[in-house]
């Protein structure tokens, strides 16, 4: 698994390459750790070359979700496969954690609420 | 017409080893099925087949993990094994974790296994914890 980090505006996007499992799952909780200790709390992972995710997958994702908001940031998943959109959609996760159609959409999502939340 | 073929691998738990052997199976199905079963219950069989095997890696003390797959013209049935103590991970509230609430990061596994596939039973036998799970493919 590879995770590549670029910015786009005030959004950090993880680009994730392989699968997102037991044995890789820790690598994408890490990544995000030391991103909120730099004070980046807005995070999108581009799923779109995920090819498989499993339950300690989703739980990393789910990790990084709560981790985030308790930062006052926002995290969303972009163009996940039908395979990694599956385990999002059995376990109800999706209810949850912001899925986007694609990186842009997901990226458009994180900047409306970094503004929404200026406004406030 | 496809006659039953099998696949049985053995390995320590490392959750690598896992990934290999999902690698291995996927492979495998590939190869034997002229029509492969649809995307999505291939997918649907390799999520629960990793979960069993993370859950022998992660809840038994065994040295091994044995896996085998028997792939037949309707159906595949697939089985972990692991030496030890008896350990029945369906004994316990399997259902899907509720997500109002504090978020749960874990216990899907086991869920999701029930959920995707068409059937899933335990025996412990000679020593041996043996779960297994049923996909109707075709």
């Amino acid at each position: 698994m590879e995770i590549n980090v670029g910015m786009d505006g005030e959004v950090v996007v993880l680009d994730m390459t392989g699968d997102l499992v037991a044995s890789t799952a820790e690598e994408l909780k890490g990544q995000v750790s030391k991103l909120i200790e730099k004070n980046f709390n807005y995070v999108l992972l581009d799923m779109s070359k995920v090819n498989f995710m499993d339950s300690s997958g989703l739980g990393a994702c789910i990790a990084v979700h709560k981790t985030l908001n308790e930062s006052n940031g926002m995290f969303v998943c972009a163009k996940p496969s039908e395979t990694v959109s599956k385990v999002f959609r059995v376990t109800r996760a999706d209810s949850k954690i912001s899925i986007a159609p694609t990186r842009n959409d997901g990226v458009r999502l994180l900047h409306e609420k970094i503004l929404e939340r200026r406004k406030k | 017409m496809v006659a039953e073929k099998r696949l049985s691998l053995s390995f320590p738990p490392d959750f690598r080893n896992i990934d290999e052997a999902r690698t291995k199976l996927e492979g495998f199905c590939r190869d034997i099925y002229n029509e492969p079963f649809s995307e999505s219950k291939m997918s649907e069989f390799l999520i629960a087949a990793t979960e069993m095997m993370n859950n022998a890696a992660e809840h038994s003390n065994a040295g091994t993990i044995g896996i085998e797959l028997r792939a037949g013209e309707k159906e595949v049935i697939f089985r972990v094994t692991t030496e030890g103590e008896r350990f029945d991970p369906t004994e316990k509230d399997i259902s899907m974790p509720n997500l109002d609430g504090e978020l749960p990061e874990g216990g899907f596994g086991l869920a999701l296994i029930k959920e995707l596939t068409d059937g899933m039973w335990y025996e412990y036998s000679d020593g041996k914890n043996i779960l297994t799970i049923k996909k109707i493919i075709n």
